[in-house]
């Protein structure tokens, strides 16, 4: 699925790239929830003047990236994982930051797992991916200092792939991304905005 | 003796780590990066080891464990210090990003790190202490990230992305017998060709390569605990 989907609300949202269940849903519910939805396709410029959400679905995985130390890691697989898991996303935000200065929501979603989580993994295999998104995670506190000060908000989210149906974790991210979080009039001690956190599809908050 | 391996040697922490363990008794297998650097060599020591070796190149990690099979079968401790650190142009609101430069920190800071690991185990396997030592830095501290300001990328990406390819070895490794150091050094003086060193800076290398050396070799009581310290030994969250 590429293209531009016309909805009649106002507000534009910027989807990656539809590489799995879980983008395809997300993407047709934004469409029924009448987003003006558009895809990204190579090569070809959105026209149009503004965004307001930017959904990034770069969420590599190689094949050949579920080895040890002790198995030998394939670090071909590492390189190509690299290369898109937080080299693809810079470029992409980069690309459209434009046209998400111009627009009213400058919200940046994220997709992780929480298997990339420093405090939490358990892992001993897939260091492409647990590494990169690591470092995605990084470039993402520090584009949330350059950012929030402009008016941008962050969502980071895990649709626990295998564990959750994708058009059940497709909804818990249209929520999470369309609502604003926890605030209580002006009181910024009560404001939950200024956290940047990983969520999951089940609602549960993940350690960087 | 026991053996330590440590990376970027030329100069910095690494040099003085070097010249550390060869006053305790350690053999010390250096590797060299800078060919127009000659701190190391000067150290003139019959337990130092000189070895090539660029961290971010693959074939030269092979060629630095034949060189260590050429003097010992067995490794204690393996120090991952080298780094590719420095000022450099990778921003938002600065296009073109050049993304070749974060991924030489990737390829350098991180994979190098954990590829060196992965082709030195067989011979650590062997060793008697299996102590993986760790050169990070607060700027690769995810959860500190919010004081930074807008940093550039590459530097504080490439430090996480290692810290987790520790965390990852830890999580393996323990259970064999390893145990880790992951330090954040602070913020120290650069040495110059001539030996000296720049002004800025709050740390002299030897006075945090003397500590280091210390607390690399001396066991915890918390060996099973992944930790990032200071010279303090205070923890610093991931
Ligand atoms: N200095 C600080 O304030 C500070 C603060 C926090 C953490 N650290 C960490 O502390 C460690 C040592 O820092 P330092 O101040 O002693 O730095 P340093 O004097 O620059 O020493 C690091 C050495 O690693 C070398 N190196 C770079 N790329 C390499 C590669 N591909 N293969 C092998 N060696 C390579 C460097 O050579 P080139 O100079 O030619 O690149 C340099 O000789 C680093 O891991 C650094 O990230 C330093």
């Amino acid at each position: 699925m590429i293209g531009h989907f016309r909805g009649d609300n106002m507000k534009n949202v910027l989807i990656t790239g539809i590489n799995s269940d879980f983008d395809n849903c997300l993407a047709k519910k934004f469409m029924a929830e009448g987003y003006d939805v558009f895809i990204l396709e190579d090569g070809k410029t959105l026209g149009v003047e503004k965004l307001d959400f930017f959904i990034d679905t770069t969420d590599y995985v190689h094949e050949n990236d579920g080895s040890s130390v002790r198995e030998g890691v394939n670090w071909d697989a590492v390189e190509a994982t690299f290369r898109n898991n937080p080299l693809k996303s810079m470029a992409l935000l980069e690309a459209h930051l434009p046209l998400l200065d111009a627009g009213e929501e400058k919200r940046l979603f994220y997709l992780t797992q929480s298997r990339a989580s420093i405090n939490e993994t358990e892992s001993t295999t897939g260091y492409g991916y647990n590494m990169s998104k690591t470092a995605l995670h990084m470039f993402i506190h520090l584009s949330r200092n350059k950012l929030a000060p402009l008016g941008y908000t962050f969502r980071v989210f895990d649709p626990l792939t295998g564990i959750v149906d994708a058009k059940a974790a497709a909804e818990s991210a249209f929520t999470y991304i369309t609502r604003r979080r926890g605030t209580d009039g002006d009181d910024g001690l009560r404001d939950d905005e200024d956290n940047l956190v990983i969520w999951d599809a089940l609602g549960r908050k993940h350690s960087w | 003796m026991p053996n330590v391996f440590i990376t970027g040697a030329d100069r910095g922490l690494g040099l003085s780590l070097c010249k550390e363990y060869l006053n305790r008794g350690w053999r010390v297998f250096a590797g060299k990066y800078m060919e127009d650097f000659a701190l190391l060599e000067s150290l003139a020591h019959p337990a130092l080891h000189v070895i090539k070796l660029d961290i971010g190149c693959m074939k030269s990690i092979a060629a630095a464990k034949e060189a260590v099979l050429k003097v010992t079968n067995s490794l204690d401790m393996i120090v991952s210090n080298a780094a590719l650190m420095g000022d450099v142009n990778c921003e938002l609101y600065k296009p073109p990003m050049d993304l070749e430069i974060p991924w030489d920190y990737f390829r350098i800071n991180a994979l190098g790190t954990i590829k060196l690991v992965e082709t030195l185990l067989p011979i650590m396997d062997q060793g008697e202490m299996k102590r993986l030592c760790f050169v990070s830095s607060e700027a690769g501290s995810i959860t500190l990230m919010k004081h930074r300001g807008a940093h550039p990328f590459p530097y504080s990406m490439s430090k996480a992305a290692m810290n987790m390819g520790v965390r990852m070895l830890h999580n393996q490794l323990y259970k064999d017998g390893y145990s880790f150091r992951i330090i954040h050094p602070g913020w120290m003086k650069f040495r110059k060709q001539d030996g000296n060193l720049e002004e800025s800076g709050r740390f002299d290398p030897d006075y945090i390569g003397q500590w280091a050396a210390k607390y690399f070799e001396t066991p915890r009581a918390d060996e099973h605990r992944l930790a990032m310290v200071d010279y303090r030994e205070y923890d610093w969250p991931f």
